[in-house]
């Protein structure tokens, strides 16, 4: 176990692109970090640093205190789970696990009690004599975990390791790296694109996004008070409708014109008048969850809108509404499967106020 | 209708895919016919399609050939040379190529567009220098001047760097993590899963170098050190031009040949589909 720390990194590759920005990241001891964002946001990069794969271009990384910026993958003690597995087409699955103890040259009985232990902790003891092709995609994902603990390294990282797996096995292997993480207790930092996955594993996760880290928090955190419109429009699935609107006071009021109604901004919302009255007359935008709504006739809070599409999911149903006053803007609405909906009708929406998000013309959210 | 017209069409395809067959084995199945037929038949049935029918078959013409070379001197000379050339080519190509495909390293660009510009330089083109240098080095009538300068070859470079292109950089990745180094992901992770290339390589230079002629022509003087080509070619320039002993003696050139392909066919084919060569 060890914690693990990015400080100040950037990576730049050879052509010029700048894959990380000035990263400052700490995962503590036995933490299960996650690093989330979309492709090319430099997420891989920062696992394929930290690994040794790649050199850094600026910057320290430190593992348990250690600088390791010019030490060899094999000197960090780190394993790695590959997306593809990469598990060596040409060796057994027994061979495979005790490729990582050859290469540390322990005694061959050291190797036997490893390569035993993690085939039994993963339930691969019957497969050891088989090759990586006769096996299941899940089976090979065990197996290449298994590789990574038989060595007991000091960190885990993982790129995307669920992504080659259907939907159901993706579930249960998520599980089973949640479950071995607890049990090994091994630092960890989890790469992935999928915010599901991302929000049930890590104990933190850090948003990505540009080569830059956009947030670092507690899954709960990143969904209730994202630090900027990108974490909350990545973070929830579907992510926080965000609009752009224009704060105005009409006596003791607070409000915005928002479709047809004027929205009042209740004292009581998340963040209060005296810090939004610096905003007034500025151009800044709104934001709320798709599941802020309910279908109510309210003279003073429902906004109407034709409804263009609704998606179906079993226990509930996504509303897609397309917003005259900004372009190619979409306004997305969860609600329960109970209620029928035709599209191309134009419907009541009644927003919770007080659930309102707001953010600077910047991006960032305005909080108290 | 239909029915007819279907089977017509595939009876077409295969009179003329039989024709095609039969023109491209004929060669073939007459060197393999004419080396058990008596002289005086080989020579008077040349013309027409008898020269295809056995007939009083017997191996004098073996015999023959046995009695006019030293047949297994020359034998065990290509065969030397000519595995010898596989097996180093195949290390340092497959080396050069990975070098080329994986490593990071200034001028790997302009070397490998050097490598590539090689390919287009025919053995005849560099015959002349390589001779004079190899003289001065005083390597004629040797085996070494024979092997070395086939060694390395452009285009097997080329096959091996497509075919290490097409690897998942995963697995080194993989495998430096778990602790190796370059030459022992070479060895032990990048060989073993390039068995089509390797095959691919190794039946294409056996084949090339086997039938070589010139450049041992140019370098060699005894018998001691020539190869099978040069052999054969005594039996056109010494009298008596006797065309069952030159049937007899390709056919046991060509067995070897043969052997090769046989072993490493079923790599090869794969190799051939991945590297996008055509056979």
């Amino acid at each position: 176990m060890a914690s693990v720390q990015f400080k100040n990194v950037s990576k730049q590759y050879d052509e010029g692109k700048l894959a990380l920005q000035d990263v400052d990241l700490n995962i503590n001891d036995g933490e299960f970090m996650v690093l989330v964002g979309p492709s090319g946001c430099g997420k891989s990069t920062a696992l394929r640093l930290l690994a040794g794969l790649d050199s850094v271009s600026k910057g320290e990384l430190f593992i348990d205190d250690k600088a390791v910026k010019r030490l060899s993958p094999q000197q960090r003690n780190i394993a790695m789970i590959f997306q593809n597995y990469a598990l060596y087409p040409h060796m057994s699955v027994r061979e495979n696990l005790e490729f990582p103890l050859r290469m540390l040259k322990l005694p061959q009985e050291t190797i036997d009690q490893r390569t035993q232990w993690a085939a039994e902790l993963l339930h691969l003891t019957e497969s050891l004599e088989q090759r990586p092709k006769q096996l299941s995609g899940g089976q090979r994902q065990r197996v290449a975990m298994g590789r990574a603990i038989v060595r007991e390294p000091q960190v885990f990282l993982m790129d995307e390791p669920l992504s080659n797996l259907d939907a159901k096995l993706r579930v249960q292997i998520r599980s089973e790296i949640a479950a071995l993480q607890r049990r090994l207790n091994i630092t960890t930092l989890y790469v992935t694109h999928d915010q599901v996955e991302a929000m049930t594993l890590g104990h933190r996760v850090a948003v990505m996004n540009n080569g830059r880290v956009q947030q670092v928090d507690t899954p709960r955190t990143l969904y209730e008070r994202p630090m900027n419109a990108f974490v909350a429009q990545f973070i929830g699935n579907p992510g926080m409708n965000i609009i752009p609107c224009e704060l105005r006071r009409e006596g003791e009021c607070l409000c915005f014109d928002f479709a047809d109604q004027a929205l009042n901004v209740p004292e009581n919302g998340r963040v209060a008048h005296d810090t939004l009255n610096r905003y007034i007359g500025q151009s800044i935008f709104f934001g709320f969850r798709p599941e802020s709504f309910s279908v109510v006739e309210d003279a003073h809070t429902s906004v109407h809108l034709e409804l263009d599409t609704i998606e179906v999911l079993g226990h509930e149903q996504l509303l897609y509404f397309t917003l005259a006053q900004v372009a190619d803007s979409e306004l997305v609405v969860r609600l329960p499967n109970s209620d029928q909906f035709t599209p191309g009708v134009t419907m009541p929406l009644r927003i919770n106020t007080r659930e309102l998000y707001f953010f600077n013309e910047d991006g960032i959210a305005i909080y108290d | 209708m239909i029915y007819l017209y279907t089977k017509l069409r595939s009876l077409i395809s295969y009179i003329v895919l039989f024709s095609l067959a039969g023109l491209f084995i004929s060669p073939m199945l007459l060197m393999l016919i004419g080396s058990v037929k008596p002289e005086a038949r080989v020579l008077s049935e040349a013309g027409s399609l008898l020269a295809f029918v056995p007939g009083d078959w017997n191996l004098q013409n073996y015999r023959d050939v046995f009695a006019r070379v030293d047949f297994a001197r020359y034998l065990f000379n290509s065969l030397l040379i000519t595995s010898l050339i596989v097996l180093l080519g195949l290390l340092v190509n497959s080396m050069a190529a990975y070098a080329f495909a994986r490593l990071q390293w200034r001028g790997r660009r302009l070397l490998f567009a050097l490598v590539l510009a090689i390919l287009i330089l025919p053995l005849e083109a560099i015959a002349v220098p390589l001779f004079y240098q190899v003289s001065m080095w005083g390597w004629r009538d040797t085996y070494i001047v024979q092997i070395l300068p086939f060694i390395a070859n452009a285009f097997s470079i080329f096959l091996f760097y497509t075919f290490f292109l097409s690897l998942p950089r995963e697995l080194e990745d993989a495998a430096r993590i778990d602790g190796a180094g370059t030459s022992r992901i070479f060895f032990t992770i990048i060989i073993p899963n390039s068995k089509p290339a390797f095959a691919t390589v190794a039946i294409l230079t056996f084949l090339t170098q086997w039938g070589v002629f010139l450049w041992p022509l140019m370098v060699t003087s005894s018998e001691s050190v020539r190869p099978l080509p040069l052999a054969i070619s005594t039996f056109y320039t010494l009298p008596p031009l006797q065309w069952g002993d030159i049937f007899a003696f390709s056919v046991m050139m060509v067995l070897p040949v043969l052997l090769v392909f046989w072993f490493f066919q079923r790599w090869f084919i794969r190799g051939v589909a991945s590297t996008g060569i055509k056979g």
